[in-house]
C-alpha cells in the first residue's frame, strides 16, 4: 500500500505539471493533433476478406501460391439481363462489345460470354477455333442456331447463360496482381457506361464483394461517424448542459481518432473491414474518462471548490481508476491477438493505441482547459439533468426488493442458458450486405440460376511435366466429374476439358487420351502407336498456338507441374461448404496418390474465417477475462476485488451470447470482437463502482452504507457513460453492413448489461458477505 | 573518308526530308534478303520470374516487302519436338497458318479469328511477328530524339480502317526508329482502349554482307502483366537459297 500510495503521489505530481502550465500543454496536444492530421492525406482502404487469415492458414498459403503461379487469381461474373432473353441478336451483339471492351481493360486478364465462348471444331482438315458471333452470326434469322451451336459445344455454359435464359453472365478473371476491389469496380463502371441502363446488370464474385465492402466502410465512416457525434451531442448536454461538458469531451475524442488514424496512415497501414469500426468505438469508449472526471469536476464545484482546485481535486481523486480502466479496455482488446485473425489483431493494437491516446489527452488536455476556461459562469443544479434519481431506485431494487431482484435475475438467467445452447458459427459474406443491396440480389440470382457465386480452386501439384501424363490428365478429369456430382456444385473446368475437346476434335472422342495410342499416319496409311503424354502436350501446344493461350495458362502452369481446377459453388453456408469440403479432400486422398493438393477459393476463406472464429473466440474471450482479473488484482491488490470485478461481465456475457442463440445471430469476425469489446469497456464500470467502494469501506462503513454511499456516487455517472457509451455503439446499426448493425446492437445490450452487472449484481453480493 | 562524308551528307539530308511513311518503308526494307534460315530461342518469362523456353529452326522466305511464308519446326521441350507450323501471309484475306502434330502425324488447318492472337503463348501475337504492314496504317513523323544514347525517328502509327484496329487489337503504335541502321529500336503499343500495353526493345541486330541489317534478338514486355517474351535467332543464315517446296502444306505433311 505505501508503494502504491507513492506511485500515486508520483503520478499525481506528473499529472498537476500538465494543470501548471495549461497554455504549453494545450499548445502541444495541438501541435501534435495539426501533425497526425496532416498524415491522414496517406490513409487508405484493404476490404479484402483474405487478409484477414494469417499466412500460415493454408487458405491463405493457397491463395497467395495461385497468385504467384498463375496468371489471374480472382475470378467476378457480371450478370445482364435481356428482356427477350438472351438469344436474341440484338443483345448479343450488344454482349460482344461489351466483353470486348471488358477484355482491353489492364485488370482484365481474360473475359468469356455467351458471344465470344470459344466454339472448337473440325473438318475437312480444318481445326477452328472461333468466337460464337463468328461461328453463327447473331442476326435474327440466325438465333435457333446460335442457341443450338451454344447449348452444344461450349463448356461453362451454366455460368454465361441463365437457366431461365433470362440472363447473360460474363466470366472476368482478373490479371494477377491487380487488387480485386479495383479490377471489380474497372470492370463494373465499364459496364455501366456500354449498357447505359439499357439492361439490368450486376456482378458477384469475391472481387465485387471487396468492392462493395470498400463502398460501405467508406459510406460508415462518413454516416456513423455523423451520427454518433450527434447522439453524444445529445447527451452530453443531458448531462452537463454547459458548453465545456459537451464540447470538451467532444475534443477529446476527434483528437484521439486523428491521432490513431494519423499513427495508421503514418505507417502506411490500411483501414480493413474490422479497423473501419475502430473510429466509432473510439468515440463511445474516449468520452467515458471525460464524462468520470467532468462529473466530478462539477461536483467539486458545487461543494464550493474554487476552478483550479476542483481540477486538481477531480485529476487526485479519478487519475487512478482513469488509467486503471483505460488498461482494463486495452487489455480486453488486445486479448483480440489470440484470435489469430490479422485484421483483428490490427484492430486490437491500434484501438488500444487509441485508448491510450485517449488517456494522454484526456488527463493532460482536459484538465488543461478546464483551468483556462476558469470558472464556469453558472453551475447546473445538482438535482437537474438525467438519473439524479437512479441511485435510489438501485438501492430498493437491492435492499427491499432483493428477493425478487435475485428471481428476475435466476429467471432471465434459464432462459439464456436455453439460448446459449443454440449458438452457432457462420461467416456469410452475402448475408453481409442488407437485402435490398444490388450486391445481395444479384448473388442470390447467380446461386439461383448460374453455376454459382462462390468459388473453390483445387491446385493439384506434381513433378515437372506430370500434369502431362494421360493417367494424371485421366483422374483430374474424373475429379471434374466427381465435382459437378456433389450437391450445390454446378460447375468445374480445367485444362483436363480442352485436352478432351481437342481429342474430340481429332479423334472424334471427347476423352482423355491413353498412355499409348494408336493413329494412322496420314502421309503412310499406316497405325503407329503414340505416347500419350506426347498427343496431350501436342493438344495443348496447338491450342496455344490458336491464339488463346490464356485459357491453358490459367489452368496450368509454365512447367507442366502444377493444375488448377474451378468449380462453382450456390452457396455460402459454412455448414455445406465444409460438407463439400470433407467430399473433395476424401476424393481426392483416395485418387491423387503420388500428388499433393491444396484448396482455394472464396469457399475456403469463408470456412478458414469460420475456424479462426470458432477458435479465436474461446482463446480471446478467455485471455481477455484473464488479462482483466489479473489488472484488476493489480489495482486492488486483493483476490476478492480482482474476482468481484469480472462478475459483471460474465453476467454481461451469458446475456450476449444467450441473445445470439436465442436470435440466432451466427459468431462471426465482428461479433467475436463483440465479447472483448464488451469486457474491454463493460469492466470500467466494475472498477469505478469497487474502487469508490473500497475508499469508503477504508472509512471504516458498514457494508450496507457503503454499499449505499457508492451507489449514490457512482449510479448516474456510471448509468450516463453506459448510456452514452452503448448509444455511441448503437449507431453502428445504420451500417451497410448487417454483420456490423449486429454488433452496435450486441455491444450496446453489453454496456447495458455490464452496468447492470455493476450496478446491481455487485452491490447484490456486497450487502450479503463482508470483505 | 571524302566517300562516307558525302555518304553522311546524303543520308542527312535525305533523312531530312522523310515522312513517317518513308521511315516506315525503309524499315520494312532495312534487311534486303530473300530467305533465311537458322534456330528461334523463344524465352517466356512470367512476372513472378518463371521461365519456358521453346528452341525451334525456321525457315523463311519473303515473296514481297511485307509478304512472306514461314515454317518453325519445334526442338524443345521433348514433348512436343517435331510439331511444325507453318504460317502463309496474304494480301488479301486471312492469312494461313497450319500445324503438324507429330503424335497424330496429321496436318490442320488452323483457323483462328484475327490477328492479334498470342504467337505461342508469347507476347508477340502473330501479326507482330509477321513485321511492319505499311498497308494497314498511317504513319506520321512525330520527331526526332535521342533514346538511350541513339538518335532515332518517333513514328506514330494508326490503324488505316477499323478492320486493322479490330484485328491487330492495336488503336496506335508508337515507333521510335534507329536513324543509323532503320530498325525499330522501341516499340509501344496500344489497346483498343487506348491503353499502353505492351513494349518492344530491339537487343541485337546483325548486319548482312551487304550492309543491310536485320533485328536477331528483340523482346516484348507486357506492360500490364510484367510478363515478357524474347525471340534470339542463332545461327542465322541469309540467302541460301530455300526452296518453295519447302514452305508447302504439303511439305508439312511429309516432315
Amino acid at each position: 500500500m505505501q508503494s502504491g500510495q507513492y506511485s500515486g503521489n508520483l503520478l499525481q505530481r506528473f499529472l498537476l505539471v500538465f494543470v501548471n502550465y495549461p497554455r504549453l500543454t494545450a499548445a502541444v496536444i495541438l501541435g501534435v493533433t495539426a501533425l497526425f492530421a496532416f498524415q491522414l492525406r496517406l490513409l487508405h482502404m484493404e476490404p479484402d476478406i483474405s487478409e484477414a487469415l494469417p499466412k500460415w492458414v493454408p487458405a491463405k498459403k493457397a491463395y497467395d501460391l495461385m497468385g504467384k503461379l498463375f496468371p489471374s487469381r480472382d475470378f467476378m461474373l457480371v450478370v445482364i439481363k435481356s428482356p427477350d432473353g438472351v438469344f436474341s441478336a440484338d443483345f448479343i451483339d450488344e454482349l460482344d462489345k461489351l466483353t470486348k471492351h471488358i477484355e482491353e481493360l489492364p485488370q482484365v486478364y481474360s473475359a468469356v460470354s455467351p458471344a465470344n465462348a470459344r466454339v472448337i471444331s473440325s473438318s475437312e482438315g480444318v481445326i477452328s477455333i472461333k468466337p460464337m458471333v463468328e461461328v453463327v452470326p447473331p442476326v435474327p434469322d440466325n438465333m435457333q442456331e446460335f442457341r443450338r451451336v451454344f447449348n452444344q459445344e461450349i463448356p461453362l455454359k451454366e455460368n454465361l447463360v441463365s437457366s431461365d435464359e433470362m440472363y447473360a453472365g460474363i466470366m472476368v478473371f482478373l490479371r494477377k496482381g491487380v487488387r480485386p476491389e479495383e479490377g471489380a469496380e474497372a470492370v463494373l463502371n465499364t459496364v455501366e457506361k456500354e449498357i447505359h441502363r439499357k439492361f439490368w446488370f450486376g456482378a458477384a464474385g469475391r472481387p465485387v464483394i471487396n468492392y462493395h465492402l470498400g463502398k460501405g466502410m467508406a459510406r460508415d465512416m462518413g454516416i456513423l461517424t455523423t451520427v454518433a457525434v450527434i447522439i453524444a451531442f445529445v447527451i452530453l448536454y443531458l448531462t452537463f448542459r454547459t458548453p465545456r461538458g459537451i464540447f470538451l469531451p467532444f475534443a477529446v475524442v476527434a483528437f484521439t481518432i486523428v491521432w490513431t488514424l494519423g499513427t495508421m496512415a503514418s505507417i502506411h497501414h490500411p483501414i480493413s473491414h474490422s479497423t473501419n469500426i475502430m473510429p466509432i468505438l473510439l468515440f463511445s469508449i474516449g468520452l467515458a474518462d471525460s464524462i468520470h472526471l467532468l462529473s466530478r469536476y462539477f461536483s467539486a464545484l458545487r461543494t464550493g471548490k474554487e476552478n483550479g482546485e476542483a481540477v486538481r481535486f477531480s485529476l487526485k481523486e479519478l487519475n487512478l481508476p482513469v488509467i486503471f480502466t483505460s488498461f482494463t479496455t486495452m487489455g480486453g482488446f488486445l486479448a483480440l491477438l489470440t484470435s489469430g485473425i490479422r485484421s483483428l489483431g490490427e484492430l486490437a493494437v491500434f484501438t488500444s493505441l487509441g485508448v491510450f491516446y485517449a488517456l494522454i489527452i484526456t488527463l493532460t488536455l482536459l484538465p488543461s482547459a478546464l483551468v483556462l476556461l476558469g470558472r464556469p459562469r453558472r453551475l447546473q443544479d445538482a438535482s437537474a439533468g438525467l438519473g439524479q434519481n437512479l441511485h435510489s431506485f438501485v438501492w430498493l431494487a437491492v435492499s427491499r426488493w432483493r428477493k425478487y431482484t435475485i428471481a428476475l435475475f435466476v429467471l432471465f438467467m434459464m432462459f439464456l442458458a436455453w439460448g446459449y445452447t443454440r449458438i452457432h458459427a457462420e461467416f456469410n459474406s452475402l448475408e453481409n450486405f442488407r437485402k435490398s443491396s444490388n450486391v445481395r440480389q444479384t448473388m442470390e440470382v447467380v446461386n439461383r440460376i448460374f453455376a454459382g457465386s462462390v468459388s473453390l480452386s483445387i491446385m493439384v501439384s506434381g513433378s515437372d511435366g506430370q500434369m502431362l501424363e494421360p493417367d494424371v490428365v485421366r483422374r483430374i478429369y474424373e475429379f471434374e466429374k466427381f465435382l459437378r456430382s456433389i450437391p450445390h456444385v454446378n460447375e468445374a473446368f480445367s485444362y483436363a476439358d480442352l485436352v478432351a475437346l481437342m481429342n474430340r476434335v481429332f479423334t472424334g472422342k471427347e476423352e482423355i487420351p491413353r498412355q499409348v495410342e494408336k493413329v494412322v499416319d496420314e502421309a503412310t496409311g499406316k497405325e503407329v502407336s503414340i505416347e500419350g503424354k506426347e498427343l496431350i502436350a501436342q493438344y495443348l501446344e496447338l491450342y496455344e498456338m490458336s491464339g488463346r493461350g490464356e485459357e491453358v495458362a490459367a489452368s496450368l502452369d509454365y512447367r507442366r507441374a502444377n493444375a488448377r481446377i474451378i468449380a462453382f459453388l450456390d452457396t455460402e453456408a459454412g455448414s455445406v461448404l465444409s460438407g463439400v469440403r470433407k467430399k473433395v479432400l476424401n476424393y481426392l486422398e483416395g485418387h491423387m496418390q503420388g500428388l499433393t493438393f491444396l484448396l482455394d477459393g472464396m469457399s475456403e476463406v469463408v470456412l478458414a474465417v469460420n475456424d479462426l472464429v470458432v477458435r479465436g473466440q474461446k482463446v480471446s474471450l478467455v485471455a481477455s477475462l484473464s488479462i482483466i482479473f489479473i489488472l484488476n488484482l493489480i489495482l486492488f491488490r486483493s483476490l476478492r476485488y480482482g474476482l468481484l470485478s469480472i462478475v459483471p461481465l460474465i453476467f454481461a456475457l451469458f446475456v450476449n451470447f444467450g441473445l445470439m442463440g436465442v436470435l440466432k445471430i451466427p459468431v462471426n469476425l465482428m461479433t467475436m470482437v463483440t465479447t472483448n469489446i464488451a469486457i474491454g469497456v463493460g469492466v470500467d464500470y466494475a472498477i469505478h463502482y469497487l474502487f469508490r467502494l473500497r475508499t469508503l469501506r477504508a472509512w471504516k462503513l458498514d457494508d450496507k452504507s457503503a454499499v449505499r454511499e457508492t451507489l449514490e456516487v457512482v449510479a448516474r455517472p456510471i448509468s450516463m457513460n453506459a448510456l452514452a457509451t452503448g448509444l455511441g455503439f448503437s449507431v453502428m446499426v445504420f451500417s451497410t453492413f448487417v454483420s456490423v448493425a449486429i454488433m452496435g446492437f450486441l455491444i450496446a445490450l453489453a454496456m447495458v448489461t455490464t452496468c447492470t452487472g455493476a450496478l446491481l449484481i455487485l452491490p447484490l453480493i456486497n450487502q450479503k458477505g463482508g470483505e | 573518308m571524302y566517300s562516307a562524308f558525302v555518304s553522311m551528307v546524303v543520308i542527312f539530308t535525305a533523312a531530312t526530308q522523310l515522312t513517317g511513311y518513308e521511315i516506315m518503308e525503309r524499315v520494312v526494307n532495312a534487311g534486303r534478303w530473300h530467305d533465311l534460315k537458322g534456330a528461334i530461342e523463344l524465352t517466356l518469362v512470367s512476372s513472378s520470374g518463371e521461365v519456358k523456353k521453346r528452341e525451334m529452326d525456321f525457315y523463311t522466305k519473303r515473296y514481297e516487302a511485307d509478304l512472306s511464308r514461314m515454317i518453325m519446326i519445334l526442338k524443345a521441350p521433348p514433348e512436343v519436338k517435331g510439331m511444325a507450323f507453318l504460317l502463309i501471309e496474304r494480301k488479301e484475306g486471312d492469312d494461313e497458318r497450319y500445324l503438324y502434330l507429330p503424335a497424330m502425324r496429321v496436318v490442320r488447318r488452323i483457323e483462328a479469328s484475327g490477328k492479334g492472337g498470342s504467337f505461342m503463348s508469347s507476347d508477340f501475337s502473330y501479326y507482330d511477328i509477321g513485321g511492319v504492314k505499311l498497308r494497314d496504317w498511317t504513319f506520321q513523323l512525330k520527331g526526332e530524339e535521342e533514346r538511350e544514347g541513339q538518335d532515332v525517328y518517333v513514328v506514330e502509327a494508326l490503324p488505316a480502317n477499323r478492320k486493322v484496329e479490330k484485328e491487330t487489337g492495336y488503336s496506335k503504335i508508337e515507333y521510335e526508329i534507329r536513324k543509323d541502321i532503320f530498325l525499330i529500336w522501341h516499340a509501344y503499343y496500344y489497346n483498343r482502349a487506348g491503353v499502353k500495353f505492351k513494349e518492344y526493345k530491339l537487343n541485337e541486330f546483325h548486319r548482312l554482307d551487304d550492309g543491310s541489317v536485320i533485328a536477331v534478338d528483340f523482346e516484348m514486355k507486357n506492360l500490364v502483366t510484367a510478363h515478357r517474351s524474347r525471340i534470339r535467332f542463332v545461327g542465322l543464315e541469309v540467302n541460301t537459297g530455300v526452296p518453295d517446296k519447302l514452305l508447302t502444306v504439303r511439305a508439312l505433311r511429309r516432315r
